[in-house]
């Protein structure tokens, strides 16, 4: 679904995305980890069109989209939830997922908002409690499942989520990963980025690890769960074994 | 007398309610003060004049017609070239706060100066379309031009409120203006919203430079300066980016004016503005409406 070859991006003079290769398939969940300022980040902005590679091809559904604009990817059935809980704060929750499905064409929007709020309060019942809310006053599992909602309205057919457990308490972050299982299990491919290895590669079909611009490693989630390297540099010990 | 007074006030006010929401809407988004706003008021009123004195002769509700088509092309014809020559580039820098502020600047001196010397240096008779002549009302003197000018802003000001607040493109507009880069992500041309708040904005400008040219009854090339300057001040002490607050402290600025010049005197006048600036400044920092991150 998803091809990204020997993609290079970077800011200014910074060369971040050093040759970057990698692939998901319709209907996987394919994590990438890597330490920060890896580059993640910036390879997800990348695929989406928010940044424009130097080098290098984004190849969906196996059409070109690397130099196509941030829209069009969208319309195409890209989308990406970004890094830290983006959210159009003034914008009630409703208004929020309204502007998510922006890009549909306009026959459509009507008849696909409705089904999509469905899906999306099923999913979340507590954005569909807080709907008539500004988005900005929600706590910070509430902005992260709205930040996940908004971006499921466009009907995305290839889901980018980075970091969607990061600084959400424990119990919140297992929330939003069983929302992502579900959304797999609804037809949804996605690449997600995570910090927490242990608990993406539990729900993940396969991923890579990048380290300073480029991917290091790749195979099947229960490879990479029990590589040693691995294990010594993203999983480490839990918390628990720690303090005990 | 005061409620004379209160009556002129009002009618300034309104010109600077149409001057404030026209920035807000600008301002909100770009996030850069635009010096040469005023100049779209300038642009307006000489559009109108150019709209009227081209058609001399054919009727004249066809002539008044024509003369609110000149009003809005030039307006609109200046906003947009200065989203795409000035404000288009700029936002693609590392600070755009303090470069567009230099740039607009300049933008308006050499405005100023391509009018001044293109069209004429001194005052410009506007058409007196709607009687200025006061009439007496419950014992207060009311122009026409008066209600004509009160009326016009309180339509425009709630239209503007209502697109903003009501409408699918509104919403884009507080989408870019709270997020620029999600909204990005949202797949929301931002380019096209841009655009769109320049033309909006440039409406309410040409507006304002009309209703100037009917109360004074002159242009000249220079008139959009001050005024652009207190529509700024406005938009701050409404709450920055609040399109109501924008709209209610342009009238009050109006009213500030004409009791300052009233009661206290009239060689300040151009002053109390900022006077009231100051002190709701102090007092409330994010403007008289203004929250933060309020629609
Ligand atoms: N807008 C930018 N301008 C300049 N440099 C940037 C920019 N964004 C990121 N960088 C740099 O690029 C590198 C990679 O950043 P990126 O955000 O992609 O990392 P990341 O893997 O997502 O990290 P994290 O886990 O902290 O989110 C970093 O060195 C960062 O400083
Ligand atoms: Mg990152």
């Amino acid at each position: 679904m998803l091809r990204v070859q020997n993609l290079r991006t970077g800011y200014g003079n910074l060369e971040v995305l050093r040759n970057v290769s990698l692939h998901v398939d319709a209907g996987e969940i394919v994590v990438l980890i890597g330490a920060n300022g890896a580059g993640k980040s910036t390879l997800m902005n990348t695929i989406a069109g928010l940044l424009r590679p130097r080098e290098g091809k984004v190849l969906f559904l196996g059409e070109p989209i690397q130099s196509r604009r941030a829209s069009e990817i969208v319309s195409r059935g890209i989308s990406l939830v970004p890094e830290g809980r983006q959210l159009f704060a003034p914008l009630t929750v409703l208004e929020n997922l309204t502007l998510g499905a922006y890009s549909l064409p306009r026959k459509q929007r009507t008849l696909a908002v409705q089904g999509k709020l469905e899906e999306i309060w099923g999913l979340f019942p507590i954005l569909y409690e807080r709907r008539r809310q500004p988005a900005g006053t929600l706590s910070g599992g509430e902005q992260q499942m709205l930040a996940v909602g908004r971006a499921l309205m466009s009907r995305p057919k290839l889901l980018l989520l980075d970091e969607p457990s990061m600084g959400l308490a424990p119990l919140v972050a297992k929330e939003i990963f069983l929302a992502i299982r579900r959304l797999r299990e609804n037809g949804t491919t996605i690449l997600l980025v995570e910090q927490n290895a242990r608990a993406a590669l539990a729900i993940a079909t396969r991923g890579y690890v990048l380290e300073v611009g480029m991917i290091v490693a790749e195979g099947k989630s229960e490879e990479l769960s029990s590589s040693k390297e691995i294990v010594r540099a993203y999983l480490g010990k839990d918390y628990k074994e720690v303090w005990e | 007398m005061t409620a004379q007074y209160v009556v002129d006030g009002l009618a300034l006010g309104a010109v600077y309610a149409l001057l404030a929401l026209s920035y807000s809407l600008i301002f909100g988004v770009i996030r850069i003060v635009n010096f040469a706003q005023g100049e779209l008021i300038t642009l307006g009123c000489m559009g109108a004049l150019a709209g009227w004195s081209l058609s001399a002769g054919m009727p004249t509700p066809l002539r008044v017609g024509l003369m609110v088509l000149g009003a809005i092309a030039v307006s609109c014809a200046g906003g947009l070239a200065m989203e795409h020559f000035l404000f288009r580039p700029l936002l693609k820098r590392s600070s755009p706060t303090l470069l567009g502020l230099i740039a607009s600047l300049g933008a308006s001196i050499f405005l100023q100066n391509v009018l001044r010397l293109s069209i004429s240096s001194s005052d410009i008779v506007f058409p007196r379309l709607v009687p200025v002549d006061p009439l007496g009302v419950f014992g207060l003197q009311i122009a026409p031009v008066q209600f004509v000018l009160l009326a016009t802003t309180a339509v425009l000001a709630t239209m503007t409120v209502l697109f903003v607040e009501r409408t699918r493109l509104g919403l884009t507009i507080i989408a870019v203006r709270d997020n620029r880069e999600l909204a990005e992500a949202n797949g929301i041309a931002v380019a096209t919203v841009l655009r769109g708040v320049f033309i909006a904005s440039s409406l309410l400008a040409a507006a304002a430079g009309v209703m100037m040219g009917l109360y004074y009854g002159v242009a000249r090339y220079d008139m959009g300066f001050l005024p652009g300057i207190k529509g700024f001040t406005a938009c701050i002490l409404g709450g920055l980016g609040n399109v109501r607050g924008a709209a209610v402290a342009g009238i009050l600025l109006g009213l500030a004016e004409s009791l300052g010049t009233a009661y206290i005197s009239s060689a300040y006048k151009d002053g109390y503005a900022f006077v009231l600036l100051i002190a709701v400044l102090l007092l409330r920092p994010h403007g008289l409406f203004g929250d933060g991150d309020a629609r």
